[in-house]
């Protein structure tokens, strides 16, 4: 079943013998493997970097006092199990909060292992206001420790800190800071929405980069923002970190059976993007399978060639007793080995294409080619380019195993 | 098991019986007619006869290149007539040599390795066996020299020499040979079929070759003559003498 040494004799040096032959499918089937490396990584870093831009900074699920109809238990039949059964209840029109919240984070971090953390918050809309600045700000009353691991504030921090917040003390981006034009240190007045006001110290200026929080929002102890936003010992949301992205909207739809509260992951959000994401996917891969085609149409005319200027080399093989397997096997080999050389030389100019390319920075000194160079798709290239040079080979090494000794030997 | 039974105890190595060949391309060729014929251990034999008289299409059948119509032929004690393409490859592989008009030499493969193709075929402990046999004869030609070079940098005589000692590589019970001086001058031809009666006689193996040469033929044990695909004439020199 495998190659033996005569196999891998006649395969070897019939590539050397055709050096010409040889480089130019080599060359075929590298392009395509640069061309998977480079496309895949550059549309894998794409999409990393527009989920990150957009689940960076929020939770991938959120959970948020609703109306709701209770779902009868003996209707649930999801892995996990109910963890809710109750009777309709209409909450009256004020902030609708979340009781009891300490239980429910509690049960919440328990509740699946894709769940690596679960922030209680205090959300509210407001003003700032400093002299005769005024500025809409999103205020989040959070445990900041909590916070940090949803938004890398501490990491981002430009002066004072985020962790470690005190009582009436807030921490706000560097663009609002600016417009309001307060610094670490100084005192800035917040209204919230109820009308309720304070006075409170910035402690820490941070840079986040995604815009929405750098420009607007306001952390603050979730003390001082129940205080600040009327909410009681209560809560508004409790935001869901986890650890696979993608599970978010199957948690967030098996949650909202499993808890009376509504559900939203950052996916029912985003839904237009990952369809642009999605779509971006397929037509990369239809352009890489049409690349990966021509390819292997490449080699095999290539082998065909082969084949056919030796005709009499295969004949007198025959004739001396190889087999038609064995014959089958040298051309093979020869189709697999062109695959495997320009899997090997793609590989190592994709890696090169990709660094290169990785290096050129914008004007702001952003990545201009956000490249995500993983071993899966080099792996996959490999793999892709060792299966076309087989795939290629099987046709023009069928022919040379049915060569007639008789018809080239003797020429008819 | 099959080994005895191709060697046989019999003197014949190679035996065909009404062997009948049948071209069919749109209209049918009879181009052999009923041959009986027996080749016996160690014979040189020749086969001769116009173009188109049979003698090819003969010599592909004895060499199992090619199957017969009807008939059937015998190595040994062994019936291979009406064996598949594998099992005659095998046959093809062990016991029968060849050697053509060209010298068909592998460009890419030293004059050594293909000397021992054949043994390479069968298998790497085939070639490990009988490396130092070939070494040997390759020396006793004259190529002992040239073991590692490649084809193209012999002569037409040395390449013609080195497809002599890869007909024998293997230690057949038969070699096919056709026009094996075809392609050399008159003094190269009769260095090689020299060559041929000398080596083959040393190894007991037998020789069907067709030849055009009259002077080479009449040097051999015997010479079938081929008219319109049948045996003309059989000339048994041994006997003769």
């Amino acid at each position: 079943m495998f190659p033996d040494r005569f196999v891998w004799s006649v395969a070897l040096r019939g590539l050397r013998g055709s050096k010409g032959q040889t480089l130019l499918s080599t060359g075929v089937v590298s392009i395509s493997v640069v061309l998977i490396i480079f496309m895949g990584s550059l549309i894998a870093g794409l999409q990393e970097k527009l989920i990150e831009d957009v689940t960076g900074a929020i939770a991938h699920i959120e959970l948020k006092p609703a109306e709701r109809e209770p779902y009868a238990l003996w209707e649930d039949a999801t892995p996990g199990g109910v963890l809710y059964g109750g009777k309709r209840e209409v909450v009256q029109q004020r902030k609708i909060t979340i009781e009891q919240w300490r239980v429910w984070v509690s049960r919440l971090e328990q509740s699946d292992s894709r769940v690596v953390a679960v922030s209680p918050t205090v959300q509210g809309q407001g003003f700032a206001s400093r002299g005769g600045r005024r500025e809409a700000v999103a205020i989040y009353g959070v445990f900041p420790e909590v916070q940090n691991t949803f938004v890398p504030i501490e990491a981002n921090l430009l002066s004072g800190r985020f962790i470690g917040l005190e009582p009436a003390e807030i921490a706000l981006g560097k663009k609002l800071a600016d417009k309001l034009g307060v610094g670490n240190g100084d005192r800035l007045r917040l209204v919230g929405e109820t009308g309720d006001a304070a006075s409170y110290k910035v402690a820490g200026i941070f840079e986040t980069g995604y815009q929405g929080v750098d420009d607007k929002t306001i952390y603050m102890p979730l003390r001082d923002a129940q205080s600040l936003l009327a909410t009681g010992a209560e809560i508004t949301h409790i935001g869901l970190k986890l650890n696979q992205l993608f599970d978010a909207e199957i948690l967030a739809r098996r949650l909202e059976r499993q808890v009376p509260f509504e559900s939203k992951s950052w996916m029912a959000d985003n839904q237009q993007l990952l369809d642009a994401l999605t779509a971006q996917s397929r037509t990369m891969r239809l352009i890489l399978s049409f690349t990966t085609i021509a390819a292997g149409f490449g080699i095999a005319s290539i082998l065909i060639m082969l084949v056919m200027s030796k005709l009499r080399e295969v004949g007198i093989l025959k004739a001396m007793g190889a087999s038609p397997r064995q014959i089958l096997m040298v051309f093979t080999l020869e189709g697999t080995l062109m695959g495997l050389f320009g899997a090997v030389l793609g590989t190592l100019l994709g890696v090169a294409v990709s660094w290169v390319f990785a290096q050129v920075t914008t004007s702001e000194g952003g990545k201009s080619f956000p490249l995500d160079v993983s071993v899966s798709i080099v792996l996959l290239a490999i793999g892709v380019a060792i299966a076309v040079g087989f795939g290629a080979s099987l046709y023009p090494a069928r022919r040379a195993s049915k060569v007639n000794p008789i018809e080239v030997i003797h020429g008819g | 098991m099959e080994d005895e039974q191709i060697k046989g105890d019999g003197n014949a190595v190679m035996k065909l019986s009404k062997i009948n060949k049948v071209f069919k391309n749109g209209v049918e060729t009879h181009v052999l007619h009923d041959i009986d014929l027996e080749i016996g251990k160690s014979e040189f034999v020749a086969i001769q006869g116009a173009s188109g008289s049979g003698k090819s299409t003969l010599l592909n059948i004895v060499g199992l290149l090619d199957t017969p119509t009807s008939g059937s032929l015998w190595l040994g004690d062994r019936e291979v007539s009406t064996l598949n393409e594998v099992e005659r490859s095998k046959i093809r592989r062990d016991y029968l040599g060849f050697i053509f008009q060209a010298h068909y030499l592998l460009p890419e493969f030293t004059v050594l390795e293909n000397a021992l193709m054949p043994l390479r075929i069968r298998g790497h402990q085939a070639e490990l066996d009988e490396r130092d046999r070939v070494i040997a004869l390759l020396k006793e030609v004259g190529l002992g020299d040239r073991l590692d070079f490649r084809p193209h940098a012999l002569s037409g005589g040395q390449q013609q020499r080195v497809a002599v000692v890869r007909a024998l590589a293997n230690n057949p019970l038969l070699i096919l040979a056709d026009e094996p001086t075809g392609n050399l001058d008159q003094k190269t031809g009769r260095i090689v079929f020299e060559l041929m009666q000398r080596l083959t006689r040393e190894s007991e193996t037998s020789i069907l070759m067709v030849s055009h040469d009259e002077k080479l033929a009449e040097e051999t044990d015997r010479i079938i003559r081929m008219v319109d695909g049948r045996v003309g004439e059989s000339a048994d020199k041994k006997l003769v003498l």
